[in-house]
């Protein structure tokens, strides 16, 4: 596990050092979706990190089709992975807590993060979520992927209408 | 039913079927169960059943809030970001989706409550959508505001009976799932029931066969039991006849010898004709019936299996010869032509049973006589055919011969060809029976062809293994009357038994040392060497056979000498015992020069025997019909101990026997002897008188057992029968002794001595 998180850690070190123009988070240039607050070694409004859709967009893109217990049938996940998007403010704890619109919280183990192809989706089946369409950001699991993850634990990490991270 | 399973014939791939098809019907319910089970907890993990009831609460909690944001834009105006109004309503809208989406929302969808409370949130979103398109321009228009909260409100009742009915619905689910598992559980119990019933059949057929298998062990083993006893049983039957059969021929045998006696006593020149054929006829048939009883205990011998071929070398020449001699007085009788050859290139010495050969052959030449009126009967010993090894020897006859189903019966006991013929000519038929059994026992078998009318012949072939001369046949040309001269050691308790012995081995031209027991005689051999020793088998301190076994034991050149037992004793399981024991020959009591002369052949001490033999005079009773008694010389004395003493009808003494006595002693002698035995107040028969005075039992059967033997030897018939019950009484019952039978002794000795007065002079001269 130390290793892993040292290799984790010299990744995202080199990833900071080939991005070394933009290492200050910008500023988002339109409404903020996301907010991420804690244990983070990059910040761009007081001692937060906010996100606009648009730098969310600007992260490297992954997708994935599962099942769910939300949906009748498998559908598509777009966004990007939440590892990225920590990495990108160079978190450092061991949990995140994520809270909802609906105020609904819950807490994520980083290990999770590093296990598993979570995503932080925004687009289902290619199009954008809306919030009545569990929108705008929608943190999912690769279900199908794995046996282990079709139970109500990791159903219940599965958080929809994300608007907020804090690293502890 | 179950008894037509026979689960012993089952192979072992039904046995593997049977099993396999049981555990299908037997695991395959369960797993089908368990398959169900399973099937139903994915489906609870996967559809989030209880979900429904959360969503339905989340929805109507959205409503709340979505309601309490309406109310403050109506209060509160300035305070409100039109953006976050329109996201409480996005996310109320959001919550309907997720509980009309829901997988299992078939476990509401179908009720009222859910279809007003749906029904209405949609007429609300139709008319609450463009409202919110613009929540700016919504915050300002406070009428439509207010008709959204009144909208909300009439939603909010219907909303909280919707998470109601979601919560009745999940309850249903649960007692729905409930029942599911109940089914299963009840259907498990029933499946582990049905499946203890049949493994109970299975228990109580297998307990059914391992039953039968041990009740079927037990009855075999009863039966195995049952099985040997009968053999025991058997066995014991076979022995008790053999046993009685000896008695019996041992006990007609003594009478007949005395029969024989007289006969030849009567026979003195002045009888007229007639009373001389009557006497012949007697005498032929005592002599037959002789012959009957030896061929019947040649049968019991041989089947007791204890009949045993004693093989020395022996001249086949020579046995040719005395077998024509012999045979030649018959055939000359009937008038008939005997012709006995051996061919020229037989074997002069071969290993042989020389008795047994010698009856072979007087049995087949015997028959053809028997069988021949005219003609001839011509025998021949010649070697066997083809170069094969052994001899054959064939009998010819011009007889009348037998059909082909006389011939394949003829080997049959007590087969004979014609009635009338067994009438006129006699015989037991056990002859070709015994004469077969003992050429098979040689390693060969006898043969017969016969034509009816024209004459049979008989041909016995014999494995007799060719042999070297014994090293002391060079002796006989040069030495034929010089005798052996042998130092013989004697141990014999009885004086009168010794005298005896001493006289005959002197006659026979030999040297004796006499002992009293078997103690004695060991002492004897440690201090001389001794050619051979005879063995009294009673005798006190150490009998015979325990001195037998003792001189093998010893530690010098006299362990290996030979020794001969004389004993009564005629059974042939005392002979293989004994011969156990270290017992090289047997000679019967009273020991007769014949007898003594062939054992101490068979030890391989004498030379030649007929030179021998004509030496001595007239020792065995005379025979008219030599060949008997050749093959079974007539032995015994000694009478039944348990016959009661009826003297009036037997003769006082046995003549023949006194006179064998007579001839071989001394005036002196005899009169000593006589002394010894009769005269008061020493005599033996004196002391038995007084040892029975006194009452000592053991004494009293030691002195009848002496006077027994010697009265015997003597030919003192009564006396000897009184004795014999005398120490019968003594020694085998605890009755006490009848003093009938010391006046009876008493009587015995005056009329023994009175019938010596009367024969005293005829006899010895």
């Amino acid at each position: 596990m130390t290793t892993r998180r040292t290799l984790n850690s010299a990744l995202l070190l080199a990833g900071l050092a080939l991005s070394v123009p933009a290492l200050a988070l910008d500023a988002p240039t339109t409404r903020p979706i996301l907010t991420v607050s804690g244990k983070i070694g990059v910040k761009n409004a007081g001692e937060t990190a906010r996100f606009d859709m648009k730098m969310i967009e600007a992260l490297p893109q992954h997708s994935f089709t599962t099942s769910t217990p939300w949906f009748d049938k498998p559908v598509k996940f777009t966004g990007p992975l939440l590892a990225d998007l920590l990495a990108a403010v160079k978190a450092s704890g061991t949990t995140l807590s994520a809270v909802a619109i609906n105020d609904y919280k819950i807490n994520i183990p980083m290990a999770d993060v590093q296990k598993y192809k979570v995503i932080v989706a925004r687009l289902l089946d290619d199009k954008p979520m809306p919030v009545r369409e569990k929108g705008p950001l929608f943190v999912v699991f690769p279900f199908d992927s794995a046996a282990e993850l079709r139970n109500s634990t990791y159903y219940e990490r599965s958080i929809w209408q994300l608007k907020a991270l804090d690293i502890q | 039913m179950f008894a037509m399973l026979n689960l012993a014939q089952w192979q072992r791939w039904q046995w593997v079927a049977a099993l396999a098809s049981l555990l299908v019907v037997m695991l395959s319910p369960l797993a089908w169960i368990q398959w169900q089970q399973l099937k139903l907890l994915e489906d609870v993990s996967t559809n989030q059943v209880d979900s429904i009831m959360w969503q339905a609460y989340q929805l109507e909690r959205e409503l709340s809030r979505l309601d309490s944001k309406l109310h403050v834009a109506i209060s509160k105006p300035e305070q409100i970001d039109p953006y976050a109004l329109s996201e409480r309503y996005e996310v109320f809208l959001s919550r309907i989706d997720l509980l009309t989406q829901i997988p299992r929302r078939d476990l509401i969808d179908n009720t009222t409550a859910y279809a007003d409370a749906i029904g209405s949130i949609e007429a609300f979103v139709v008319r609450a959508d463009p409202l919110f398109a613009d929540p700016a321009g919504l915050i300002q228009d406070r009428e439509s505001l207010v008709a959204l909260v009144s909208s909300v409100e009439t939603l909010l009742p219907q909303a909280a009976e919707l998470t109601r009915e979601a919560n009745r619905a999940v309850a249903r689910f649960v007692d729905e799932r409930n029942a599911q598992l109940q089914q299963q559980s009840v259907l498990v119990i029933t499946l582990a029931s049905v499946q203890s019933v049949v493994l109970l059949v299975f228990v109580v057929v297998l307990v059914r066969h391992i039953r039968r298998q041990q009740k079927q062990y037990a009855q075999l083993q009863r039966l195995s039991r049952e099985l040997s006893d009968a053999r025991d049983q058997a066995e014991a039957a076979n022995h008790g006849k053999s046993v009685f059969l000896a008695n019996m021929s041992h006990e007609i045998r003594t009478p007949f010898q005395g029969l024989l006696g007289m006969l030849n006593l009567l026979d003195e020149p002045n009888l007229t004709p007639q009373q001389r054929d009557y006497l012949q006829t007697a005498r032929d048939s005592a002599m037959h019936l002789l012959g009957v009883l030896n061929d019947i205990l040649d049968v019991s011998t041989m089947e007791s299996g204890t009949l045993k071929l004693s093989e020395s070398p022996t001249n086949l020449h020579n046995v040719v010869q005395e077998v024509e001699s012999l045979m030649r007085v018959a055939a000359n009788d009937k008038g008939l032509e005997l012709q006995v050859n051996a061919a020229s290139d037989i074997p002069t010495w071969v290993m042989a049973d020389a008795t047994r050969l010698r009856q072979i052959m007087f049995n087949l030449i015997n028959n053809a006589i028997k069988f021949t009126a005219t003609g001839t009967v011509a025998a021949e010993m010649s070697c066997a055919p083809h170069g094969l090894p052994g001899v054959v020897f064939t009998v010819r006859d011009t007889g009348m011969g037998m059909d082909t189903e006389t011939v394949n019966n003829l080997f049959t006991r007590f087969f004979q060809a014609d009635n009338s013929v067994r009438r006129r000519l006699g015989g037991t038929g056990l002859g070709l029976e015994i004469s077969r059994k003992l050429a098979r026992k040689m390693g060969g078998d006898i043969q017969v062809s016969s034509e009816p009318g024209v004459g049979s012949v008989f041909t016995a072939t014999l494995q007799l293994q060719t042999t070297t001369a014994p090293a002391t046949e060079t002796l006989v040309p040069v030495n034929t009357g010089a005798k052996r001269r042998l130092k013989v050691l004697v141990a014999e308790d009885h004086p009168i038994n010794q005298k005896y012995m001493s006289i005959l081995l002197k006659k026979m031209g030999h040297a004796a040392v006499f002992c009293e027991n078997g103690a004695e005689a060991l002492g004897c051999l440690a201090q001389q060497a001794f050619d051979v020793v005879l063995l009294d088998y009673h005798m006190p301190v150490l009998d015979g056979l325990s001195t037998a076994a003792a001189i093998r034991q010893l530690d010098c050149p006299a362990a290996t000498m030979p020794v001969i037992l004389v004993t009564a004793d005629v059974l042939n399981e005392t002979h293989q015992r004994a011969r156990d024991m270290g017992v090289n020959e047997f000679v019967s009591k009273p020991l007769q020069a014949n007898d003594l002369q062939r054992a101490l052949q068979r030890c391989g001490l004498l030379d030649e025997p007929s030179a021998l033999i004509a030496a001595i005079p007239a020792l065995s009773v005379p025979s008219p019909i030599q060949s008997e008694t050749l093959e079974e010389p007539v032995r015994c004395l000694e009478p039944a101990e348990s016959e009661t003493p009826a003297m009036d009808d037997i003769d006082v003494i046995d003549r023949v026997a006194y006179a064998d006595i007579v001839s071989m002693l001394t005036t002196e002698t005899l009169a000593e002897m006589l002394d010894s035995l009769l005269a008061p107040p020493r005599g033996t028969l004196h002391a038995l008188v007084r040892a029975l005075e006194s009452g000592d039992r053991s004494n009293i059967s030691f002195i009848a057992h002496n006077l027994k033997g010697a009265a015997m030897l003597m030919g003192f018939k009564a006396i000897a029968q009184t004795a014999a019950a005398i120490e019968h009484g003594a020694r085998d019952t605890q009755d006490a002794i009848s003093t009938d039978l010391v006046s009876q002794l008493l009587v015995d000795l005056q009329s023994t001595q009175k019938a010596l007065r009367q024969l005293d002079t005829p006899v010895s001269a």
